[in-house]
Order: C-alpha cells, then structure tokens, then sequence
C-alpha cells in the first residue's frame, strides 16, 4: 500500500511541476471559471436576496465547464508522443496512474474553487454565508465526483481529435447527480437552511463519489490496453 | 523434463524469458502469429524484418502494454500471473521515448526513480545521466535535446532501476555515428552487467557487434535465427529483400 501510494503521489507530483512550469491549466481553467462570475454579474442586476438562490447554481456550472477545460488539457498532455504510457511501465497497480490524476485534478480544482468563490460571492451581493462548512462540503463531495468521472472520460477521449467537444457531451449526461447533489447542499449552505433532503444529497453524492472512483479504479488497466 | 512441464513454465537453467505461441490481434487483424522465442541471462538477441513484420508488436506486448494470448514467463512464472514484479525487472526503451520535453532531463530521470521506488531518486538521476554522459545537461528542457541526446536519455530511464531485462525499439534511429557508439557502448556494458536484451533493429550490422543471435521476422512469423558466433555478418543476409542503412 505505502508503495502504491508513492506513485500515486509521484504521479501527482509531476503534474504539478508541469503546471508550475507554464502555470497554462491553471490560468485556462481559472480564468474561465471568473468569466462566467463576470458574465453573470452583468447579465443579471442580482440584489443580496437573489444572489443567494442563484449563487449556488452559478458557481456550479463555472465550475464543471472549467473543470472540463483543465481536465481534458491535462489528459491530452499525457498523449504526446505517448508520454503518459511511460507510467504504466512502473511495478505497481495500475490504477495508480488514475488515483495520481484524479489527484491532481483535485488539487487543480481546490485552487480554481478557492480562487472563485469568493468572486462569486462579490458578483452575487452575498452578504455572508450560514453555514461555511456545508458549502465547503458540498463543494468538496461534488469536485470529487466531477473528477473522479472526468478523469476517466478525459483519458477516455484524449486521443481523439474532437476531444474537445466529445468530453463535454459523454461527460455532463453523467454528472446529472453532481450537479443537482452539489447545487443542494451548497443552496443549504448558504441559506443556513439545513433540511432532511440535504443529508439525502449528502449520502448520494458520498455514494457517487466512492463508486465512480472504485470502478474505474478497478478497471483503468483494461482501459489503459485497449 | 516433460513437454508437460515445460508447458506449464518450468525455469529451464539460466533462462530468463520465454514467449510460447504469442499472437495479437488488433481488431480483426492478426499482427502477431504464435511468436516462440527464450533468452537466457545476459543473451542478447536482435529482432530485424521489414516495416510491418510485427517486431514493435511484439515489444510492446512483452513490456505489458498491449493485450496478447499465448504465455510469456519470465523466470518460469507467467507474467500475467505476477506483472509487478516483471516490470520492477524490466527495463523498455520503445519508439516514443516516454519523457516529458518540458522537464529537465534530470526531473524526468527523477520522476522515473520515484515511480520505481528508488531509495534517492535524486542521486539516481545524477548516476543516470552521468552514465550515458548528459550531466552537463542535467537542467536543459528534455524537449531542447537532440535525437541523440533523447535516445541516450530514454535509455537512462530504462536503465535506472537496474533492470535485468531491456526491450529496445530501434534505440538506434535517427542518430549520428559518434552517439551509434556512444550507445553501443552502453550496450555492452549493460551486457557485461548481465543484462539481456531483444533489440528491435533495421541495422543489424551494427547490432552483430553486441547480440548474441539476429532473429528474423515477417508478415507476423519469426522466419528465422543465426547465432553471431557462428557467422560474420558479411556471410548472411536476412531473407526479406532490405538494404541497412550504412
């Protein structure tokens, strides 16, 4: 297990250092996510009391749309001249190559989110949150699934030529839980409104997530020969 | 020992690997057929033929990267039954030299050293690259180096970990006469380690100098072996029509 997680870490680790030499994911990713704060502060003249129903939802979709840009980046530069297969040449499960991105990815979106939140908060007129902590956790269980599942699909797809597009449309489809689980729990969070439907959010996404990173876990070698 | 044993696995004394009906199919179509071959400890064997004989195939499916069905063991185990410890012992080298051109060939080297669970990568990185006479370049962009230096630095990663078995994909190409000899002579000293090796190669000439036998692929078959002691390479010619590169 400290063997796996080893790699697991050092596979993590070189996506990092490739990003802090350009910084081009983070900046991509990032800088789309503060634009759709930006489109929507301006297409809606949102007072405090609006901002707060339409927060959560906002939020949600810079983040997926963001996300889906910085995930199929980092798949497709595992694609150059084969580069990412050097990976599975190493004496350890392989499943270890998708856990090291997913990661990655997580670490990606923590900053992307700690960046823009906040920016939607301003963009929104919100003049506090309830209850940090179930934004914190919803905002946590809902990038695990996005990534968990995008992971897999941008590896999936990296290779073809319209990856661009194909992510997105075999990628959102599947994130009806995500989306809807994530935007509950953040609504509840923010409001300070805690309702019985929030815990069931709560267990479904937890579900979610575990299930869409042990499957592909399980099966990522297969994946990685076809 | 009985077929039956041998069959199953058997280690026969000093050797290393053994591919027993090998095949791949890519779709419907069959790019390898039954491929047989050994290697012993420290043996090297060239694998030549013309473009599209199945000799990358076969690489690649012996360094556990694409699907096959036939038996490879590897000291009398099959691979598919231990993997891991295969490829701790593995060292590959393919057509694509698997580093990243935006890392330094010292943090490439690095990463690989951790992947491998080396106990200080960093140091194994230096002894890397001072082997195979980059360390003045330690801190250049791979993606800067030239096909040589690449080559000589793909070779480095495969033989960081020690390995005792090299899968070469024509380590060969696209290179100068002085970095030719420059890894020739890598070679012989990874032999002299005891190290084997099946060296994909369409210059076999150069490759007699260092393999033990020059084996011979087309159209997905092994057609044929010639131990290079027991010929000069002026004395035999492979049977596919194919003028080396001189």
């Amino acid at each position: 297990m400290r063997e796996y997680l080893r790699v697991v870490v050092a596979l993590a680790g070189k996506d990092v250092l490739l990003e802090r030499k350009s910084f081009e994911t983070l900046v991509a990713t990032a800088s789309f996510a503060l634009l759709v704060a930006l489109l929507f502060h301006f297409a809606f003249d949102v007072s405090s009391a609006e901002g707060a129903r339409f927060f959560p939802g906002a939020l949600w979709i810079a983040i997926l749309f963001s996300g889906t840009i910085g995930m199929a980046r980092s798949a497709r530069a595992d694609e150059v001249d084969g580069r990412g297969r050097g990976a599975a040449l190493a004496p350890v499960d392989r499943s270890a190559i998708f856990v090291g991105k997913c990661l990655y990815h997580m670490a990606l979106m923590a900053v992307v989110e700690a960046v823009a939140t906040p920016v939607f908060v301003a963009a929104f007129a919100l003049r506090g949150i309830a209850l940090p902590h179930l934004v914190i956790l919803g905002l946590f269980l809902g990038t695990w699934g996005f990534v968990a599942l995008g992971t897999l699909l941008a590896g999936a797809t990296a290779g073809e030529r319209s990856t661009g597009l194909l992510l997105p449309v075999v990628l959102f489809p599947l994130l009806a839980p995500v989306a809807l689980g994530g935007v509950a729990i953040v609504s509840a969070g923010v409001a300070g409104e805690v309702a019985a439907s929030t815990g069931s959010w709560i267990r479904l996404l937890v579900v979610f997530d575990v299930l869409f990173t042990a499957i592909p876990a399980l099966f990522y070698d297969s994946l990685l020969e076809v | 020992m009985s077929a039956a044993a041998t069959n199953a696995g058997v280690l026969n004394a000093g050797e290393l690997l053994r591919v027993a009906g090998l095949s791949v199919r890519v779709g419907e179509r069959s790019i390898l057929h039954a491929a047989d071959l050994s290697l012993r400890i420290g043996e090297w064997k060239a694998l030549i033929g013309p473009n599209g004989a199945g000799k990358s195939t076969l690489l690649k499916a012996l360094a556990t990267l694409s699907p096959y069905s036939g038996s490879v063991t590897y000291k009398g185990r099959a691979v598919s039954d231990d993997p891991l410890t295969y490829r701790r012992e593995l060292g590959v080298v393919l057509h694509e030299p698997l580093l990243y051109g935006e890392l330094t060939a010292f943090e490439n080297l690095v990463f690989y050293a951790r992947l491998y669970g080396l106990e200080n990568p960093r140091r194994a990185a230096a002894e890397g690259l001072e082997a195979v006479g980059l360390a003045a370049y330690a801190h250049e962009p791979a993606g800067r180096f030239s096909r040589g230096m690449i080559q000589r630095l793909a070779l480095a990663r495969a033989l960081l970990h020690e390995p005792k078995l090299l899968l070469l994909d024509e380590p060969l190409s696209g290179i100068d006469a002085r970095g030719e000899n420059l890894i020739l002579e890598l070679f012989r000293r990874a032999k002299e380690r005891g190290i084997a090796a099946l060296w994909v190669t369409h210059r076999w000439r150069r490759a007699w100098e260092v393999v033990d036998e020059v084996v011979e692929m087309q159209r997905g078959r092994i057609v044929g072996a010639v131990r290079t002691a027991k010929a000069r390479p002026d004395q035999w010619a492979p049977a596919f029509v194919e003028e080396e590169p001189r």
